[in-house]
């Protein structure tokens, strides 16, 4: 085929040769050559073939190369070039191809030349497969004659990448997460690929699955997938994979960070404790009482803490009551109470004291709260009181106090109205103001008058207190005086107490007290005490040894409408004793010994006058040895007392415990209680009582506690001793609302005045971290990070928008001040009568200070241009230090302000002076001042 | 003179003992007025301040003449913080008149004194205790339990 073509080529090139006339150019399909080579068989190289008329076209020579690189490509002379008379060759490139060295060339006609070597470049962006790269036409005499095409073989180079954005990903629990990523070919080949993203468990995604994705040579296709965290997921650092596969074999992965941060709303965290209960006791006859019982115990949401109880006796009556009491079970009234470190609610069964004067340890049903700021602090009661069996209906407890601090001191104020009723009738109605000031030292002063009506009358009471705290030595005195008395929620009509604790070497103390009250109740129209202690005390490594003298004495006179028969009595006790106690590795030890002696008084309608002053001796002791598998105690106490009036007293006991013995080594076996007691001298003979219980822990947390117990106190000795017991208790921990955190605003403080102003936007994805928490802000700038509430917050500055600086108020917002640099551009002036002279400024400190009186340095970018990278708006003072300079330089005139405003780069020019006074190095020439 | 002494000193301790045990003897019991011993259903008021019910069983185990002993067990449950504590203790206590009864029930450092006046099985009276804090008083009843 090939020599058929050269004949067809010769004869026409010959019939040209001798009509010389030019016909329509035509392109000739050379045999075996695979021309034409269509344009868009290989858009990328632009060749479209050029064939002058009556030129011939020869078979393309071809080679192989790689992008970027250079290849020697062989071109033989064809034939058809006589080799008789010379000619010339020019290379001419196709496309971005590029031929090395001369392009045209001359072949002598002497030569051989029966092959000549071009260079030809292979562009970067040449794509994989077979192009034209260049012609070599050959002319003779100045006529193309014949045409060589030479072709290369790009070979195919495949490098197909993904970039995603740098830094990790930042988002919270349940947030959807968008990860953006770009797939790059940089080969020279058309790809298609599968993309597929692996992601921890649970997370979900539409487009976790595989996606087909082509991308051409050298186009990058930018790209977005949505992943689902779960709420439930961690806090920290996850990693999502982004794999390429092709034909299911993975080609290229990438990881991607996703960090998860703490969600405003806060995760699960521990919360309260609820147990619940159902206790039951029985006796061999059969009678039985129940208790159910909830309580709600613990954190509940940031600071706030919650106790909440609830207990009903479902079945039986009293008697049973002291053995479910010994299984923990008691009859409470329903109370939910909140407490925070700013206050506490309480709701339901509730209570409070306002004064020694408007009334103490109110109780009822209804609600009362506190709430304390920094300088004030309410509290407030609304109650009725509780309705007992000869109460004919409920009354009104109701009361508010106040405090304000007023300088160093501190004004309170309360108010009151609050009534019981029933046979035992309060009513008090009080109105009080009081002061309390730094008295010098540790010491306070308290005083508080008030106006109290009450149900025999009215007047007015006033209290005074003294009292001193400075490291453990303290004192108090107080002096009462509340009309109505206890009648009226006091303490007593009048009261003095006084207390003092003194140390008086580093192991030696004395603490002493003494106090006086009379009052009168609906039971006694007059009731005196008093008495006073003096107790010193040595303490060792381990133990404390303390000597006491005590006396007190009281006097009842009835009222006239008591019922006992008897129309008063009295007591007055003396003793003098030694108390030691003592602690060391678990093991423990309490013992006291008094002796004494006491005179009792007491009148009925037949009987009446003192009794002889008897005596006395107490003695008492506890010991054992506790740790974590439980705890053994024995204790013994004995009273003696010898009344000539018959009062005979001599009553011993003696026990031995244990408290939550574990048996075996597991901590959660089952758990052994004890005691055993034996007491004399309460009946004709000595009277054991002995209690066992075992507690078996059982998955869910529920614990089983059996209980049996013979106790001849209950129901008269001898008779139906024993009682049985069986309380099923289950606990379980709710999560956390919320949990402790700091929250506030990040915002723009667009005027700079360091406040968050209603027109400040807020910022989003600012991350806030403490300690190891950290959280981003939401779409209002809002944050609220947990962690250790004592440490600061700090402020990834790689999250702030660039430009801007964070400050961090004590409220907990957190402002971002655009900050924007400034020039002082220094223009110093010459000096007649010197010239040549330069200054080196590179030691001047040149100084903006805000209007809190905080420093900005500048540092020094250029010979006379000193430059503030980042300021915050505002407006500042200029200050110069030219103290580090050896030529004394003075600023023309006061100096400038430097006015801040975000967007604004401020240049400020600022005219130096020379002093006439000039300073020359010792060690220069006298002519050269130093620069 | 060794042996002297420590005979001596024997018999300083010798009449010391007696001396302190004669203190601590019962004197001759005086003849018995009213039989009180048997359990008691115990009921009883704090009043004052700190206000409290009291609820649970006096038993008295032992009388001799007037002097009568025996011990209490109660729950109180506060008035003031509702919460509920179990006191248990000994008593000793002594009948002085034909309808009055006068007893110490020690459930804490200091005896609650109890006054009452008997009347058939129910006694009804007043009470108070002395701490270091002040003084606590009320009202109590004591029925006696038929079994």
């Amino acid at each position: 085929m090939s020599r058929l073509g050269l004949v067809i080529v010769c004869t026409v090139l010959f019939a040209e040769s001798l009509s010389g006339q030019t016909k329509p150019r035509r392109a000739y399909p050379l045999p075996g050559a695979g021309y034409p080579i269509s344009a868009d068989r290989n858009p990328h190289a632009g060749v479209r073939r050029e064939v002058p008329e009556r030129i011939g076209v020869m078979k393309a020579v071809v080679a192989a190369g790689s992008p970027r690189s250079y290849q020697v490509v062989s071109i033989p002379v064809p034939a058809e070039v006589p080799r008789t008379r010379d000619a010339v060759v020019e290379i001419v490139p196709q496309g971005a191809f590029v031929v090395l060295g001369s392009r045209v060339r001359f072949l002598s006609a002497m030569e051989g030349r029966p092959t000549f070597t071009i260079t030809i470049g292979i562009p970067a962006a040449a794509l994989a497969g077979r192009a034209a790269a260049a012609q070599a036409r050959f002319s003779v005499a100045g006529v193309t004659r014949v045409v060589v095409p030479i072709e290369i073989d790009v070979i195919a180079v495949r490098d197909l990448m993904v970039s995603t954005p740098p830094g990790p990903l930042r988002a919270r629990a349940g947030d959807r997460v968008i990860v953006r990523y770009d797939l790059m070919n940089g080969g020279n080949v058309a790809e298609a690929v599968d993309v597929s993203l692996v992601a921890p468990s649970k997370w979900a995604g539409k487009e976790l699955s595989n996606r087909r994705m082509a991308v051409a040579p050298g186009h990058t296709l930018p790209q977005q997938t949505t992943i689902a965290i779960p709420q439930a997921a961690g806090t920290g650092s996850f990693f999502v994979r982004l794999q390429l596969l092709e034909k299911g074999v993975v080609r290229r992965e990438v990881p991607v960070r996703v960090e998860v941060l703490e969600a405003l709303t806060g995760g699960p965290r521990a919360g309260p404790e609820i147990v619940t209960s159902v206790t039951r006791a029985m006796d061999r006859t059969g009678r039985a009482a129940s208790i159910v019982a909830a309580r709600v115990q613990g954190p509940l949401f940031d600071s706030v803490r919650v106790d909440a109880r609830f207990s009903r006796l479902t079945s039986g009556g009293s008697e049973l009551t002291p053995s479910l009491a010994r299984l923990g079970a008691y009859e409470t009234t329903p109370s939910v109470v909140l407490t925070a470190p700013s206050g506490w609610l309480a709701v339901g069964a509730t209570g409070t004291s306002f004064s020694d004067l408007t009334g103490l340890y109110m109780y009822g049903r209804g609600a009362a709260f506190e709430v304390k700021g920094r300088r004030w602090g309410v509290m407030a009661l609304g109650a009725t009181s509780l309705r007992t069996s000869d109460a004919a209906a409920s009354q009104p407890l109701l009361g508010v106090r106040g405090e304000v601090a007023v300088g160093r001191a501190k004004v309170l104020s309360s108010v009151s109205r609050l009534r019981e009723g029933g046979t035992f009738r309060r009513e008090l109605s009080a109105a009080s103001i009081g002061v309390t000031v730094p008295a010098g030292g540790s010491a306070t002063i308290h005083g508080e008058i008030a106006h109290r009506q009450h149900l025999a009358g009215s007047g007015t009471g006033w209290a005074a207190e003294l009292a001193r705290d400075d490291h453990g030595n303290t004192s108090l005195l107080r002096v009462v005086h509340a009309p109505g008395g206890s009648n009226a929620f006091a303490r007593a009509t009048d009261e003095v107490t006084a207390s003092v604790t003194q140390k008086l070497t580093g192991r030696m103390s004395v603490s002493a007290s003494g106090w006086q009250l009379e009052d009168a109740t609906e039971t006694f129209a007059g009731i005196k005490t008093d008495g006073w202690s003096i107790r010193p005390q040595y303490t060792l490594p381990f133990a404390t040894l303390a000597l006491e003298a005590r006396a007190s004495s009281f006097d009842a006179q009835q009222a006239s409408t008591a019922a006992s028969g008897a129309s008063g009595f009295g007591r007055d006790e003396r003793a003098i004793g030694v108390n030691v106690n003592s602690f060391r590795r678990g093991y423990y030890f309490s013992g006291s010994s008094y002796v004494g002696s006491e005179a009792r008084t007491v009148s009925t309608a037949d009987h009446s006058g003192a009794q002889p002053r008897s005596p006395k001796v107490t003695s008492s002791l506890i010991a054992g040895y506790s740790s974590l598998v439980g705890r053994i105690e024995i204790d013994a106490r004995i009273d003696q007392t010898r009344d000539a009036g018959g009062f005979v007293r001599d009553q011993r006991s003696a026990g031995v415990r244990g408290e939550r013995l574990i048996a075996g080594s597991a901590a959660n076996g089952p758990r052994f209680d004890w005691d055993v007691r034996r007491v004399t001298g309460i009946s004709t003979r000595s009277v054991v009582t002995a209690r066992g219980g075992l507690t078996i822990s059982l998955p869910g947390a529920v614990n089983v506690r059996f209980s049996v117990e013979r106790d001849p106190f209950l129901r008269g000795f001898g008779r139906n001793p024993l009682v049985f017991g069986v309380r099923f208790e289950q606990s379980m921990r709710a999560p956390m609302l919320r949990r402790p955190a700091t929250s506030g605003y990040v915002y723009r403080d667009l005027n700079g005045n360091r406040r968050r102003d209603p027109s400040e936007p807020g910022v989003r994805g600012v991350v806030i971290r403490r300690g190891g928490e950290n959280v981003s802000t939401d779409g209002r700038g809002k944050y609220r990070v947990a962690g250790d509430l004592r440490d600061r917050i700090e402020v990834d500055d790689a999250s702030v928008p660039s430009g801007w600086t964070p400050f961090i108020s004590n409220s907990g917002d957190i402002g971002l001040t655009a900050t924007t640099s400034a020039e002082i551009r220094f223009l110093v002036a010459a000096r007649s009568g010197i010239a040549g002279v330069s200054v080196d400024l590179s030691r001047a400190r040149v100084v903006a200070r805000d209007k809190s009186g905080r420093e900005w340095a500048a540092r020094m970018t250029g010979p006379f241009t000193a430059t503030f990278d980042g300021l915050p708006a505002g407006t500042y003072k200029l200050e110069l230090d030219f103290s580090g300079l050896a030529e004394p330089l003075v600023p023309r005139g006061p100096l400038p302000a430097l006015p801040i405003v975000p967007g604004e780069h401020p240049i400020i020019p600022v005219t130096l002076d020379p002093r006439p006074l000039r300073i020359w190095r010792a060690d220069e020439t006298a002519s050269s001042p130093r620069n | 003179m060794r042996s002297m002494s420590e005979r001596m000193i024997r018999a300083v301790a010798m009449l010391m003992t007696i001396a302190l045990t004669a203190c601590l003897q019962s004197t001759a019991p005086q003849a018995p007025t009213i039989p009180v011993t048997g359990s008691w259903r115990y009921t009883a008021t704090q009043t004052g301040a700190m206000r409290e019910t009291l609820a649970g069983t006096l038993s008295i185990g032992r009388q001799s003449g007037s002097a009568f002993q025996g011990s209490i067990e109660i729950v109180g449950t506060s008035l003031v913080t509702g919460e509920t504590r179990t006191l248990s203790g000994t008593l000793s206590g002594e009948v002085p008149s034909a309808d009055a009864v006068d007893f110490d029930a020690s459930l804490e450092v200091s005896p609650r004194r109890h006054v009452g006046r008997l009347v058939a099985d129910t006694i009804v009276g007043t009470w108070v205790g002395t701490s270091a804090n002040g003084t606590i008083s009320g009202v109590f009843r004591a029925e006696r339990l038929r079994n």
